[in-house]
């Protein structure tokens, strides 16, 4: 498959399509699945997400833009889905006992539990945190692929971390936690 | 504590008098922070039953659900604060629902923890014509709107369906 | 960094949908690019241009109007489920609520 035409010159050629699909697929699935819910869903969302992509490929000047460009719609385009079907699963903390010691790292029973808080969350926050936890971007990306203001992005991370290391338990030490909320947060509003 | 309220609106569908929204409840989607807003009628509900599938028991028994139905109508909103609306936003409902026709069968609250369900119901003859259910809590608002044949028994077994837990009992019932 | 968001890192991570996945869009576009070359064949454009945009249009606003419906009938799907759910659900809290009160909790 050819590679698509890129407009600009002197810049590394447009990866094709293809090869654009299967680099950015993971992350566009992954976040239409954290707000459709199975796994169907999510691959109709992130299939929806790629045709557009095959429509704008025209517009697109590098891989890293496409990757840009990939992860704002399907964060769009997946909030809107979840508004539209207005599900939010409950979460049901007796399938998730609180754990008693520390959480290793990897421990799925944890990993599970935080996954379903997650996917409780409002759209916006969970987008919130998907984009930092997922894409590992930083509030300001956040707020740029949301068109969000910068201090919402924060007073949306602090909640919901605040929310998770209360329902995820005694795994979290909280002073710890709190000690590492403001150094990555900076000021929190 | 949150507070909720639920309204179920059940309308008869034959000569019965429509239980009407005030219009007060829609102005209330401005204050709410989350709002639900459902609005099927006889054809949407006919569409939509083409795409539930025989094969999946739980979809089947929704299938078996819509087919007595003319419409459903949801409206919910949660609010950030308690006080968003106000008892006298219900009145009118209230005051509907004591037409001819209407029953209120279940009223339950409960003062401690301000949630109040109220279930009404139509009766046509000897089947049900509608249903309204009225579910307040201090910061959620519901108003469901059903109409048309409809078994208690079987949308109760509904909660706790879909790989959703129950809300009220955290049992889940997952899809296999 | 915290063993929160170590923890959060982990259960948020990317999960590759597969190979089917990838064929599966790569097959859409494909389609997509199909009817779009078959439009741009010289003769056929300016040698029976008005025909075939009849033809085309006629199918296509039937293709069309059927990915419509078929995305109006899955989001009413949805919208049904949802509303059935909420009713059962409170439905279920006022049987639970009468259950404890006969049982005097």
């Amino acid at each position: 498959m050819a590679a698509a035409t890129n407009p600009v010159m002197g810049r590394e050629p447009l990866p094709d399509f293809a090869s654009l699909v299967r680099a950015n697929q993971a992350m566009v699935f992954s976040i239409a699945l954290h707000y459709a819910h199975d796994r169907s869903a999510a691959e109709e969302l992130a299939q929806d997400v790629f045709l557009q992509l095959h429509r704008s490929l025209g517009d697109m000047q590098s891989a890293e833009h496409a990757a840009r460009w990939l992860r704002k719609v399907a964060v769009h385009r997946s909030i809107d889905h979840a508004r539209r079907s207005r599900f939010r699963p409950q979460v049901g903390l007796e399938d998730a006992p609180e754990p008693v010691t520390p959480a290793a790292a990897g421990d799925p029973m944890l990993t599970e539990r935080l996954r379903r808080l997650v996917a409780s969350l409002p759209e916006k926050p969970r987008a919130v945190m998907i984009l930092r936890y997922q894409e590992d971007l930083d509030p300001e990306e956040i707020a740029a692929t949301l068109g969000m203001p910068l201090r919402t992005v924060k007073s949306h991370l602090q909640r919901s971390l605040v929310m998770l290391r209360e329902k995820a338990g005694r795994a979290f030490t909280p002073a710890a936690g709190r000690q590492n909320l403001s150094t990555e947060m900076g000021e929190v509003e | 504590m949150k507070y909720a309220l639920v309204l179920f609106f059940a309308i008869g569908p034959l000569l019965a008098q429509d239980v009407k929204l005030p219009a007060g409840i829609d102005k209330l989607a401005g204050k709410a922070s989350e709002v639900v807003d459902v609005s099927l009628d006889g054809a949407m509900l006919r569409l939509a039953g083409r795409f539930l599938s025989n094969h999946d028991p739980d979809e089947a028994k929704v299938k078996n659900i819509v087919n007595g139905l003319k419409g459903i109508y949801v409206k919910s909103f949660e609010f950030e604060k308690e006080g968003e609306y106000a008892p006298s936003d219900l009145e009118e409902i209230r005051r509907q629902l004591r037409a001819p026709g209407w029953s209120r069968m279940v009223g339950v609250i409960s003062k401690k923890g301000g949630e109040n369900t109220e279930i009404y119901m139509k009766l046509d003859d000897d089947h049900v014509g509608g249903l309204v259910i009225l579910a307040a809590e201090p910061k959620e608002l519901t108003v469901v709107n059903i109409v048309g044949n409809i078994s208690l028994d079987d949308l109760s077994s509904l909660g706790g369906h879909f790989g959703i837990p129950d809300v009220e009992t955290g049992k889940e019932n997952k899809k296999p | 960094m915290s063993r929160l968001d170590d923890a959060l890192r982990e259960a948020l991570r990317t999960q590759d949908p597969g190979p089917e996945f990838t064929a599966r869009v790569l097959t859409a576009a494909a389609g997509a690019r199909g009817k779009q070359s078959w439009w741009q064949l010289p003769r056929l454009r300016w040698a029976t241009a008005a025909a075939l945009a009849c033809v085309l249009l006629a199918g296509g606003s039937l293709e069309y109007r059927r990915e419509q419906e078929e995305r109006q009938g899955r989001l009413a799907k949805q919208q049904l489920v949802l509303a059935l759910r909420i009713a059962g659900s409170k439905l279920n809290l006022a049987r639970d609520r009468i259950q404890r009160l006969n049982a005097g909790d």
